[in-house]
């Protein structure tokens, strides 16, 4: 596995910079099929130039009126479709684990091309921003994805565990300091965790912390506690950035999935995928 | 265990070029060991969530059109990025590089869309100039 990831690092800076440096054909030519290829892995210059050149707001950390950090706005999110890069090294794969993302096969239906929710830990990864509101009494995320939503309790009260489990699963928040904690449990178990098809199971404990240690930035920290898919936790660092320049949009995935209308998506088959 | 693999690569290779593709993996759908080079005409520009898609007439090696449809990036993300369904004109010559789909003809997934003069126009992968 690691010579593989090895591999695929190496195919990944080729296939990153022929995304911005493909030569041209001559006009009228339309080229590819089977064996098209040629050009692949050439880079060049310009390659890899990302948007960049945002600068937040800076100053201090913000405080609502009820006095604490004012956690309010829409925020860009680093994207992490492979959570094992992120962590710099293999996951702690249970045995189950490891068969669970050993057997994944995207093109057997990767439920979020059926417009599926994606499950809150890939809705937290995901390119696409959020913003989060807060009260005294509640905490909402609305994710730009697909236009979903999560409001919680952040008044001191538990778990219900009566509660449905669900594909984001129930959240509940409270403040250490001047970070908020969200802890969250009953997850349906059919999500991944990320783009890559890491896996989680409905044993998933996530917890989230942030901390808004200026103007412009959280420091968010998630830790997965899945004991039936990982030996031990993983525990994972990023920066969120704020965008008073960017409004949350509507995102309708089933407006135009054309992969999924005409057939080239596969629904899943939920009839197995979700048993643990 | 090789799909898998591919998946991967797919998402560390977008990762790398600041994807805007972000609905799902690009493995359920399309096939990275089979990139495509389009010269031809703008011919629609679909400009709708959750990804876009655009239209192009391709002349073929024995004189006649071939019709692609190829799927663009989220326009939220395309439209954050300084490109608008503006950014290029019906009719307007382009070059389109992408990948094939592993079902249909004449089906890719967008890279870039340069103007004739080699400007890029569209891209899900890296900002408006």
């Amino acid at each position: 596995m690691k010579y593989r990831l090895m591999l695929a690092g190496a195919v990944c800076l080729a296939f990153g910079s022929w995304i911005v440096a493909q030569p041209q054909d001559a006009p009228g030519a339309a080229k590819g099929g089977p064996g098209a290829g040629k050009g692949a892995g050439k880079g060049g210059p310009g390659a890899g130039k990302g948007r960049g050149g945002y600068q937040p707001p800076e100053g201090p950390a913000p405080k609502t009126p009820w006095g604490v950090l004012d956690l309010n706005g829409v925020w860009q999110r680093p994207y992490v479709p492979d959570i094992e890069r992120a962590n710099g090294g293999p996951l702690p794969y249970t045995e189950w684990g490891k068969k669970a993302f050993n057997t994944y096969n995207a093109e057997e239906g990767d439920y979020t091309g059926s417009c599926l929710p994606f499950g809150h830990s890939r809705a937290m990864g995901s390119p696409d921003p959020i913003q989060i509101m807060l009260t005294p009494t509640s905490m909402a995320f609305l994710y730009e994805q697909n236009s979903w939503f999560k409001v919680f309790p952040i008044d001191g009260r538990a778990h219900n565990p009566k509660k449905v489990p669900t594909w984001f699963g129930d959240s509940i928040g409270h403040w250490e300091g001047d970070t908020m904690v969200v802890d969250t449990t009953n997850f349906n178990g059919f999500t991944r965790l990320d783009t890559n098809g890491h896996p989680q199971s409905n044993q998933l404990h996530m917890i989230e912390r942030f901390t808004r240690t200026d103007l412009g930035h959280i420091a968010y920290q998630v830790t997965y506690d899945d004991p039936k898919t990982y030996t031990k936790p993983i525990v994972q660092n990023r920066t969120f950035t704020l965008r008073p320049d960017w409004e949350i949009q509507e995102y309708s995935c089933e407006e135009n999935n054309k992969g999924l209308i005409e057939g080239r998506i596969k629904v899943p088959d939920y009839e197995n995928a979700g048993k643990q | 265990m090789d799909k898998r693999l591919i998946g991967l690569v797919i998402s560390l290779g977008l990762a790398g070029g600041t994807s805007l593709w972000a609905h799902h993996s690009l493995a359920a759908e399309y096939d990275q060991k089979k990139p495509v080079t389009l010269t031809g005409t703008l011919t629609k520009l679909d400009w709708r969530n959750p990804h876009a898609w655009i239209y192009m007439d391709v002349k073929n090696a024995s004189g006649g059109i071939d019709k692609w449809e190829c799927e663009l990036g989220s326009p939220n993300a395309m439209t954050r990025a300084g490109f608008t369904q503006d950014s290029v004109k019906l009719g307007e010559e382009i070059v389109l590089d992408g990948i094939l789909a592993k079902k249909g003809t004449n089906i890719c997934s967008t890279r870039t869309v340069k103007g004739k003069d080699g400007h890029t126009v569209l891209s899900q992968t890296e900002g408006a100039k």
